[in-house]
């Protein structure tokens, strides 16, 4: 019953209980979507392992996930927090220019290509970061570095 | 004879009464959407969390005050979109520091719902 979602429910409970003590504290990540968007795929570079580990964790725990799985959890709090963070410090021009222009733009990254190709370099340059798009086939040109977008409000070449 | 000028003035109206249609509409949807673009769609992506409660005599919580009224969005699929409204206080307002606002951690809200049986 607990897994059920409400349904026209009118009202919210906010429980301000913190978590007991014997749970160790982590920071939570204080990025909104379009930033966490922005910076997904740096996170997926730099946090792969973690990332993967936690997911195998929870899929062995049988349901007990996110009990059991909480150390691996804060791997990947820890982790997409320093990802951004670096972004913050070396990158904020660039970040904040492609954030801006998702949050423009219906989070459609295909409408944003120039300002994500500075963001790219500039992590690349900066952090040793690269975006690559997971499964996509070898022999193309990956869609990010093509320079017209075919579903973009402009039609021409964005860079 | 040429058409009078006359005749034609209710084409005039009516084509630029679509003009103040479409003005207006740009202007009160960048005023909902504290001065961007709309965003639609948005969050089909994700459930943010998986587990719900649900409280059976939403009622009696009440007397704590802890209950806030929430009416103004669609909570069924408004989920990391009502995560920026935690860290920001606004439903359009993004941040990008790496670590939330003191208290986001407990301020997720529990959606109820009235018992019907």
């Amino acid at each position: 019953m607990a897994q059920r979602d409400a349904r026209f429910n009118q009202q919210v409970l906010v429980d301000t209980t913190p978590m007991p003590d014997h749970i160790p504290k982590v920071d939570e990540i204080g990025a909104t979507s379009a930033p966490l968007f922005s910076a997904a795929y740096f996170i997926g570079d730099r946090c792969k392992a973690f990332n993967d580990d936690y997911m195998k964790c929870k899929e062995e725990a049988n349901g007990r996930g996110e009990f059991d799985c909480m150390k691996e959890g804060r791997k990947v709090t820890r982790c997409a927090a320093s990802v951004i963070k670096d972004i913050n410090t070396h990158c904020l021009q660039e970040f904040k220019a492609h954030w801006e222009c998702l949050e423009n733009n219906n989070h459609y990254l295909f409408e944003c290509r120039k300002p994500e190709q500075s963001l790219n370099s500039c992590v690349f340059e900066k952090l040793g970061l690269k975006k690559s798009i997971p499964g996509a086939p070898e022999n193309e040109v990956p869609v990010h570095l093509r320079p017209k977008q075919k579903y973009a409000q402009f039609p021409g070449r964005q860079f | 004879m040429g058409v009078p000028f006359e005749a034609l003035l209710p084409y005039g109206i009516v084509i630029s009464m679509f003009g103040v249609t479409g003005a207006g509409l740009w202007v009160s949807k960048r005023f909902m959407n504290e001065g961007k673009k709309n965003r639609w769609n948005s969050d089909l992506w994700d459930r943010q969390s998986e587990y719900r409660l649900l409280i059976e005599g939403a009622d009696d919580v009440a007397e704590d005050g802890r209950i806030k009224e929430f009416g103004h969005t669609n909570h069924q699929f408004l989920a990391v979109m009502e995560r920026d409204l935690r860290i920001t206080g606004s439903l359009r307002g993004q941040s990008s520091n790496h670590i939330a606002p003191k208290g986001f951690e407990v301020s997720n809200p529990w959606k109820l719902e009235k018992r019907i049986y």
